[in-house]
């Protein structure tokens, strides 16, 4: 009774600064109010609670600076002589604070987001159903950001003992993880793995061991769709992962304010054991940059006595210099400054021994291949074969994102598929030098799905050799299904047949009959195809198939070698031997990209030609952009691109080909 | 009564406080003297329980000195420049304080202020340095506690408020048994109203308890002898007395001895004095007495 009178007395108390509670209510009734002028416009992409960027920042950042407003007076000698000679316990002080910077943000927040609810709810009936659901949510996961933010907060002002080192702190836990696997690890796996792609563990260990992007997460702000955000739920390890930061930074809090003495108020750190763990990580974190940094420069990252040298070498004067970085800000005038000679040393060590590490794990690494028992999927993705050049080019210039589409379409599931492409990638494994390949042609993005649940992924350099060998794939049934996926449908009686040569577009006038007849022939052709036959031709064409009736919309390539196909369709009136060639091309504009350095902006000659002779020389070379569907198989020159003005025949229109040329 | 019992107080390797033990009687206005960081400010802090001592503990009431506020219910705190909230009128700490301290009496502290021609509704900020400690000490012997622990309290006071203080501060000891702990780095700040005084020297004390009783076995002899019978008698007087103090200055010649007062005069007598008589000693002459005795230079006590 006695504890909860001198509790409520000093929540009051904490109400006598009204700059936590100004800014909280200020802010969220800012945002309320925008948010209502968005809503009133668009309410399908504009989100109040989850799903908002705006909601996501306010909590993190009102967490931050309420840790500050509350526990200022620990950074204030004098303020605490004052609240610490009266009648009360120094934790009956730091609660009714924590409670206080806490009631101050749920207020509001929850009053804001309510009121935003039966705004949006009235305005829309799609949001009136799950309202209350979503609100809910938004204030739960508003709520966990706010306490992740506010508890680091709050330890890093209980350890410091001035200002600037609490913002330190601070920005030590939030953003550590961050530059150690986003710059570190990442540096080191890309420096020392050939065939690293990327790591779902240092990935999920980045979304979760970083408070910014944690709080993301949580709130869903990469959801666009509205009904995917109405009825986002934050994933079950995410909230694991808030409620460990807030509760672990919040159980750090609680002893450190115990034993924080008032007397060391206005130097670096008010405890000695937060001090020693914030610089040894940082020394840490400085002694592996560096050999990342060297590594960079010099270009060591092969096995070797160097290596190791030199990881040792950075390892040390990074960590040393760090550490002596830090005794400068920390250390307390008089006292000596080499101390703690061994915690530097033992940061250095560490960071030698880290770097060994994954140096050591190198051949693991790279030559790891799953176990067949455990590998539920594979997926491949090779670089060039069945992708227009442009993404070819794209994904040459670093964009996964053509890799990752493919990876998720060419899953293999069945039994041969895994055989044949585990089978391949041991041979490429088997076939691989130990340096950088120099005959390099394209590169291949594998995945193995395990059983577990885990993801492995490697990117593999593939020589003509490896290319060759991944026929043994591309062969497969479960392949062919993903590379042709016409051959997998039932029935086109109800659909539409285009047949567009890469400059014109015509209509196939097939009866139900012929439709049936064609599809039975593609099957075939496909069945038969082998991967050596696309390096002989282009496409001869395209077939766009579309069907409202069955939702179908689907592009084959046709190529001469599929000749029953091209029967049918020779059968059905459709000139599949007609090329750009054959029609009359009135002018052309050739673009040529010389190479230039690094960094260096232009080296492109374009050329213009009209007369029919010039134009006849470049003719032949020329393929439509839309038919340039095998860049390593069948490759174009990457550095010419032409566009072509094609006088159709008959209408006399110009239509401009975008073409390549080979 | 407040009992120090081997308190012992590092600030690094800063030694603030060393094994010091003490005590202070009840219903008593007790000085703390010493130099500038001696570590006065140091034990009060310890005693008010904002620093938690290394070794050693404080008895308040046989109580140990401790977090609980039942205990700390019992004393006020007044450090040497008193954290007030921005803005705050003497009228609203007055009104956080009465949620403190039950016995806070705001009837009190408005009657002090005007007797002092203090505006208890003007901000705090606003006043002078003087204002805000006659202001504080207002509020703080209105605490209705049993202790009161100042640091230098009268420091930056001119001498007609200094003397309206101390007669508060009598006042309200003779009417509640009010134990006053004032530390002070000028002895003349506390001798006139502190029976006990304890001098801390770095971090150590010196001496504690009732200066004046100690002063029963001191004594101080003002006498002039003719001619240069002055250095004669101060090399005797030394080989047969204990003499703290011999000084010459004019024609008189001071000194001050222990022992038997009686002897004493007898000693001076024999060397033949024009004049010769007891003169009563201050408290600064006690101190100087007892610890120059010790050995120590405690000049800068007595500025």
């Amino acid at each position: 009774m006695t504890s909860a009178k001198y509790f409520s007395r000093w929540l009051r108390e904490a109400e006598r600064s009204h700059l936590a509670g100004g800014l909280s209510w200020g802010l969220l009734s800012l945002y309320m109010v925008m948010t209502i002028v968005d809503l009133s416009a668009d309410t399908e992409y504009v989100f109040f609670g989850l799903g908002s960027m705006e909601l996501c920042g306010l909590s993190a950042g009102l967490g931050l600076a309420f840790a500050m407003i509350e526990f200022f007076y620990l950074f204030h000698a004098r303020q605490q002589d004052f609240y610490y000679s009266l009648p009360v316990k120094k934790s009956t002080i730091f609660l009714s604070r924590y409670v206080h910077g806490l009631c101050q943000f749920l207020a509001p927040l929850l009053l804001t987001q309510i009121v935003l609810g039966v705004y949006e709810a009235v305005n829309s009936q799609n949001f009136a159903a799950c309202a209350g659901a979503y609100v809910g949510r938004s204030i739960g996961s508003a709520l966990l950001v706010f306490l992740v933010f506010y508890h680091t907060g709050i330890f890093a002002v209980v350890i410091a003992g001035r200002v600037i080192t609490a913002v330190a702190a601070a920005a030590v836990f939030l953003f550590y993880f961050q530059v150690v696997i986003q710059d570190i690890f990442y540096g080191y796996v890309k420096e020392f793995y050939r065939h690293f792609y990327r790591s779902p563990l240092l990935e999920e260990a980045q979304e979760l061991l970083v408070p910014l992007n944690l709080a993301k997460r949580l709130m869903g702000t990469g959801l666009y769709d509205w009904q995917e955000v109405w009825e986002y739920l934050p994933e079950g390890k995410a909230v694991c992962a808030a409620v460990l930061w807030a509760g672990i930074f919040l159980a750090l809090s609680v002893p450190a304010h115990r034993s924080r003495r008032t007397e060391r108020t206005g130097r670096a750190f008010t405890c000695v054991l937060a001090e020693r763990a914030i610089q040894a990580a940082v020394s840490l974190s400085g002694g592996m940059g560096l050999g990342i940094l060297l590594m960079d420069v010099t270009g060591t990252a092969e096995y070797g006595a160097a290596t190791a040298v030199l990881l040792g070498v950075s390892g040390m004067a990074g960590a040393c210099g760090i550490h002596l970085l830090t005794e400068c800000l920390v250390r307390m005038p008089g006292t000596a400054f080499g101390r703690r000679r061994w915690q530097m040393c033992g940061a250095g060590v560490c960071a030698f021994a880290v770097g060994c590490i994954f140096l050591g794990n190198k051949a693991g690494f790279d030559g790891y291949l799953p176990e067949r028992a455990s590998v539920e999927e594979v997926a491949v993705s090779v670089g060039g074969i069945d992708m227009k050049q442009k993404q070819f080019v794209r994904g040459e210039d670093g964009d996964d994102s053509v890799a990752e589409e493919r990876l998720l379409w060419y899953s293999l599931a069945e039994e041969e598929s895994i055989d044949a492409g585990l089978a391949w990638i041991e041979e490429v494994l088997a076939g691989m030098g130990d340096g950088p390949g120099a005959d390099q042609l394209t590169s291949a993005t594998v995945c193995c799905h395990l059983k577990d649940g885990s993801r492995c992924y490697r990117r593999y350099p593939l020589d003509q050799r490896a290319l060759d060998s991944f026929a043994q794939v591309y062969e497969t049934k479960e392949y062919k299904k993903r590379a042709y996926p016409l051959a997998e449908a039932a029935d086109l009686k109800k659909a539409q047949i285009l047949w567009t040569d890469g400059v014109t577009e015509t209509a196939v006038k097939l009866s139900a009959q012929e439709k049936e007849n064609f599809l039975a022939a593609y099957k075939e052709d496909v069945a038969d195809l082998k991967m050596d036959m696309l390096k002989t031709a282009f496409p001869a064409g395209a077939v766009e198939i579309t069907s409202e009736v069955d939702g179908i919309y689907l592009e084959a390539m046709i190529y001469p070698f599929f000749r029953r196909t091209c029967r049918v369709l020779e059968n059905a009136g459709t000139d599949v031997g007609k090329s750009l060639t054959d029609y009359r091309i009135v002018a052309l504009k050739v673009q040529t990209q010389q190479p230039v350095p690094q960094g260096v902006t232009g080296g492109v000659t374009m050329q213009f030609f009209d007369e029919e002779n010039d134009i006849a020389e470049w003719s032949g070379k020329l393929i439509s952009e839309k038919l340039a569907v095998q860049p390593v198989l069948c490759p174009v020159d990457p550095s010419m691109r032409a566009e072509a003005e094609v006088e159709e025949e008959g209408t006399g229109a110009s239509v401009v080909v975008d073409c390549f040329l080979y | 009564m407040i009992e120090v019992q081997h308190v012992t107080k590092q600030f690094d390797n800063i030694t603030a406080l060393n094994d010091v033990t003490f005590t202070i009687p009840g219903g008593s206005m007790f000085g703390l003297l010493g130099t500038n960081g001696a570590g006065k400010s140091t034990l009060l802090r310890v005693m008010a329980g904002i620093l938690a001592c290394d070794a050693g503990r404080i008895l308040i009431d046989q109580e140990p000195c401790g977090e609980h506020p039942e205990g700390k219910e019992k004393f006020f705190y007044l450090p040497d420049d008193p954290y007030y909230f921005p803005n705050a009128s003497m009228e609203v700490m007055t009104g956080f304080y009465r949620r403190q301290y039950t016995g806070m009496d705001p009837e009190s502290v408005a009657y002090m202020a005007e007797r002092l021609e203090l505006d208890i509704r003007r901000p705090l900020r606003t006043f002078s340095k003087g204002m805000k400690r006659q202001a504080f000490l207002i509020m703080a012997l209105c605490a209705d506690t049993e202790y009161l622990l100042c640091d230098e309290v009268f420091d930056g006071l001119d001498p007609l408020v200094t003397e309206v203080m101390k007669d508060l501060f009598r006042k309200e000891m003779e009417e509640r048994n009010l134990t006053v702990v004032v530390a002070a780095h000028k002895l003349k700040d506390l001798e006139e109203f502190c029976q006990d005084i304890a001098i801390l020297h770095k971090g150590g004390i010196l001496l504690a308890g009732d200066m004046r009783k100690r002063a029963g076995e001191v004594f101080k002899i003002q006498c002039v002898f003719d001619g240069d019978g002055s250095k004669a008698a101060e090399e005797e007087l030394r080989a047969c007395l204990d003499l703290v103090r011999f000084r010459q200055e004019g024609y008189f010649t001071t000194l001050i001895a222990r022992g038997a007062k009686e002897e004493i005069l007898e000693q001076i007598q024999a060397r033949n004095p024009v004049f010769c008589r007891e003169v009563p000693m201050t408290l600064q002459e006690i101190f100087l007495a007892e610890m120059e005795g010790n050995g120590y230079d405690v000049g800068k006590v007595f500025q």
